[in-house]
């Protein structure tokens, strides 16, 4: 075998602590030959971005430093390297792909000049020749339409889009190595599945070696040739991907091979409706002329007919613009919409705002992202009492504060967090909280906006657990918006596949994942690899 | 000391960590309040006069100058060295530090006024024999006075305005924005020059007529926060809990704009300060013979010769105003949570 690519050996990241155990990285070594794809894999905070981030030296230095270790690329030490020649080195030896699409590109710049600076600054390109570079580059990447599009900017494109002309910058210099820092992770299943195509692909063409980056184990198993697990800025364990996934060494691994959601929720009961939609729609209006006249309309939801029983959990799946969230919204009238939506035989759709307002105790809100959806001035207790003290619910503060602390019990938390406030949480602790101040009020539905999309696997399966405990025992119906198919079927009795604000096909979960009629939803299922 | 909640706990502490602000919050406190009972501290009548068996209260109560055996009904003049001689023939008198009242003309000065400093002007006088350090001691009060009243006036009303703009957003935010910028292209100035000659402008009128001005300050940062804070989930959670849109306004978003608010309010305050000094020194601030620090600056300005004048002007308000920036700073600290989090001991 060739000398490897890269090597690191016994790196070790530190942000100003002296302390071995308090570094972020502790011990981590592994090498890359050229053509070979190395996966790390861990949860979030097990070091695994920052060790991605050390080769190229792109931490905040001087605040990080490595007390120990080396990274070198083709023979060529790269800790303290002189910065002009990391430069050098970056762009050109080795290309970069991060997250999140939408702000890897400057929102102010083509991506023509973009991905020409690469080539301005590594080959020293004139227009001309650069020009003739990127439509080569951004036909490698298949972005349709490549020699028209030269001139766009970045929110012109999709996600998927945006995603493919980072890769186009990371790769045209033909570098040698090509980092992933999560390149699918913030976009749809299918689209996922294009890009994990492609840099395969591109990997094995150009003879790249690839160092991915990825919580998603799926993923991972797809493309990867080789695993390295991390916990704590450790690499526990590593080797080729079958031999990781099929005799996994460490306990810990095994529990992030498990950790994908399974089960299935209780059986519904009860043939009470609780919540009952039809025909909702939310249009915007398209204006158009001086006079404003409405030309025509965007249809976020367009018809929507649903009904959810006691107890019942109805999934709603779809891509990323396919009308869910807002028909979640319009559903809780925090979103002007037409219709009739009927709450526990009531009607919402008609009563004016102010008559709503004690209504709203039946119907409650879990949303995705931990950090946002809780006020990060008011302690945990006070998140929890105010719905109890707008609803009049406990006579006074201690009532409230001791109904808090029974809700945060109920949702598996400790009551002595009732004075903590949001950021001393963990992302977990955080969505616990959400949930407990939905139950606090003893709603009969709650609808939950992709709960558990920004959390780890292995918290996400404990979440499922606790709403399908709590379902059971309070007889709650739940609206469970997600893209994440995987959780849908650990917790929904129906599914419905939504596209373009309509619904493509509805039914039970069973029927949906085992026998798709609809074409999209096919696509759906097998794009988002459920291992079955 | 009411008892605070540990956010306000955390807070606080975070003030006292910035040593700087922390000193220069005691400083400013210990001269504000110094300076509220200027009366006290520097006056042209006793403190105490006991007389004759009896205790007299000069600075509070006007005693005629019979009380004392004097020749008229008017007020006793109690720095005239015969007053002085009848009451310390029979008894004593108790003066305040500073024996001058920001009006007192100091006759018995040897020297032509503007005098400069002496044993017993200790700052010199102006040009109208008057005690710099009396005046100064007056002008610190009125100007810190009025900088308050304006900064939390117009903070009230800004705040107010923005945040209803940002929190209702569409037309409310959209005419109201209009009428700000409009508002704002109005020449203060100018306006106020005008104003000085219609009314004699006093402290009051003053204030009023900037007030009209400096609330649209805030108006912009308060309505960028909540036009931001309007979108989070939480506030979305908190409609859905069936909160009210002013508990959401007071409760969840106003707190967001408050760090923004706090950062500015230093600022707004060494505006207004500087703003009245700038109108005292053009002369179209308080009325003529008020203790004004802009008008200590004119006359430094035109007694070049007398450089205690301009110098001690200079000097209060270099040292007033960075006081007030390094309070400022350590307050938009300990309202940054992000920075309290950061900070905190390990």
């Amino acid at each position: 075998m060739s000398a490897p690519l890269l090597a690191i050996e016994h790196l070790a990241v530190s942000f100003g602590a002296q302390n071995p155990d308090d570094w972020a990285v502790k011990e981590v070594s592994f090498t890359l030959s050229a053509g070979e794809t190395l996966a790390l894999v861990g949860e979030s905070g097990s070091g695994k971005s920052m060790t991605a981030l050390s080769i190229p030296q792109l931490l905040p230095y001087p605040l990080a430093h490595h007390p120990r270790g080396s990274i070198q690329l083709d023979g060529e030490e790269l800790l303290g390297s002189p910065p002009p020649r990391l430069r050098q080195l970056r762009g050109a030896a080795m290309g970069l792909i991060f997250q999140e699409p939408m702000t890897s590109l400057n929102p102010l710049h083509s991506i023509e000049k973009q991905i020409g600076e690469t080539l301005r600054i590594h080959q020293g390109m004139g227009a001309a020749a650069a020009r003739e570079r990127i439509v080569e580059l951004l036909e490698l990447v298949q972005l349709p339409e490549a020699a028209g599009r030269l001139g766009a900017f970045p929110h012109q494109l999709s996600g998927g889009q945006r995603q493919r002309v980072m890769i186009a910058m990371a790769i045209a210099n033909n570098p040698r190595l090509l980092i992933a820092d999560e390149p699918t992770t913030a976009l749809d299943v299918t689209i996922q599945a294009e890009i994990l195509n492609l840099l395969d692909d591109l990997k094995s063409r150009l003879g790249m070696a690839m160092l991915l980056i990825s919580h998603d184990l799926n993923v991972v198993r797809r493309v990867a040739d080789r695993v390295a697990v991390m916990r704590d800025g450790v690499i526990l364990e590593q080797g080729p991907v079958e031999t990781i996934f099929q005799a996994p060494k460490t306990g810990y691994t095994r529990l992030l091979i498990d950790a994908e959601p399974k089960g299935q929720p209780a059986a519904v009961a009860s043939h009470d409706v609780a919540l009952e939609a039809n025909n909702l729609r939310v249009w915007f209006p398209k204006r158009k002329g001086l006079l404003g006249r409405v030309a025509s309309h965007v249809k976020a939801v367009d018809d929507i007919s649903l009904n959810l029983r006691a107890g019942e959990t109805l999934g709603v799946v779809g891509e990323s613009g396919s009308g869910k969230t807002t028909l979640g919204m319009a559903l809780l009238r925090l979103q002007a919409a037409s219709g009739q939506v009927r709450l526990g035989g009531q009607d919402i759709m008609g009563v004016s705002l102010k008559a709503l307002r004690p209504l709203r105790r039946q119907m409650q809100v879990v949303f995705q992202d931990p950090f946002g959806s809780l006020s990060p001035r008011l302690s945990v207790a006070q998140i929890i009492g105010e719905g109890l003290a707008v609803h009049k619910m406990g006579h006074d503060r201690a009532t409230r504060d001791q109904l808090a602390c029974e809700a945060l019990e109920e949702v598996g938390l400790s009551a002595a967090l009732a004075p903590r406030f949001p950021h001393e949480l963990s992302g977990g602790q955080r969505q616990r909280v959400a949930i407990a101040r939905a139950m606090v009020l003893k709603p009969r539905v709650i609808i939950l906006d992709e709960p558990t999309s920004a959390l780890d696997r292995s918290v996400q399966s404990q979440l499922i657990e606790l709403l399908r405990g709590l379902q059971a025992r309070y007889g709650l119906a739940y609206l469970f918006i997600s893209h994440d198919l995987a959780v849908v079927r650990a917790m929904s009795h129906r599914v419905m596949v939504m596209q373009g604000g309509r619904v493509v096909e509805t039914g039970s979960t069973k029927d949906i994942f085992d026998a798709p009629r609809e074409q999209y939803t096919q696509r759906l299922l097998s794009a988002a690899m459920i291992a079955s | 000391m009411p008892r605070l909640n540990p956010i306000n706990q955390r807070r606080w502490a975070q003030f006292k960590r910035n040593r700087r602000g922390w000193w220069s919050l005691w400083i400013f406190s210990v001269l504000f309040v110094l300076s509220l009972g200027a009366e006290f501290i520097a006056n042209e009548r006793p403190l105490l006069v006991h007389y004759d068996g009896d205790w007299y209260f000069p600075v509070l109560v006007s005693y005629p100058e019979t009380t004392f055996g004097g020749d008229f009904p008017t007020e006793a003049e109690y720095r005239d060295p015969f007053i002085a001689e009848l009451i310390e023939a029979d008894g004593w008198m108790l003066w305040p530090p500073v024996r001058y009242h920001y009006r007192t003309i100091n006759f018995a000065s040897e020297s032509a006024a503007p005098a400069p400093p002496s044993a017993d002007n200790w700052l010199g006088t102006d040009d109208q024999a008057r005690d710099v350090l009396s005046r100064l001691i007056y002008g610190f009060r009125i100007s810190v006075l009025f900088g308050l009243v304006l900064t939390i006036a117009s903070s009230l009303i800004g705040v107010a305005v923005g945040a209803m703009q940002g929190y209702f957003g569409g037309r409310t935010d959209l005419y109201g924005q209009r009428f700000i910028e409009i508002w704002a292209g109005l020449p203060v100035l100018y306006l106020l020059i005008i104003m000085a000659g219609f009314v004699q402008p006093n402290f009051w009128w003053l204030l009023g007529i900037m007030l009209l001005f400096s609330w649209t300050q805030l108006v912009g940062v308060v309505r960028a926060e909540f036009l931001r804070v309007r979108n989070f989930d939480y506030v979305k959670a908190a409609k859905a809990l069936g909160v009210s849109d002013w508990v959401i306004i007071f409760r969840h978003a106003l707190p967001n704009a408050m760090v923004a608010t706090v950062t500015f309010m230093p600022f707004i305050l060494t505006g207004s300060i500087t703003t009245l000094t700038s109108l005292d020194f053009l002369g179209f601030g308080l009325p003529p013979g008020s203790p004004s620090l802009g008008e200590l600056l004119a006359q430094g300005k035109a007694n070049l010769q007398a450089p205690w004048l301009g110098l001690t002007a200079f000097f209060t308000l270099a040292i007033m105003l960075t006081l007030l920036v390094f309070i400022g700073e350590a307050a938009r600290d300990a309202f940054d949570p992000r920075k309290a989090l950061a900070e905190k001991p390990k």
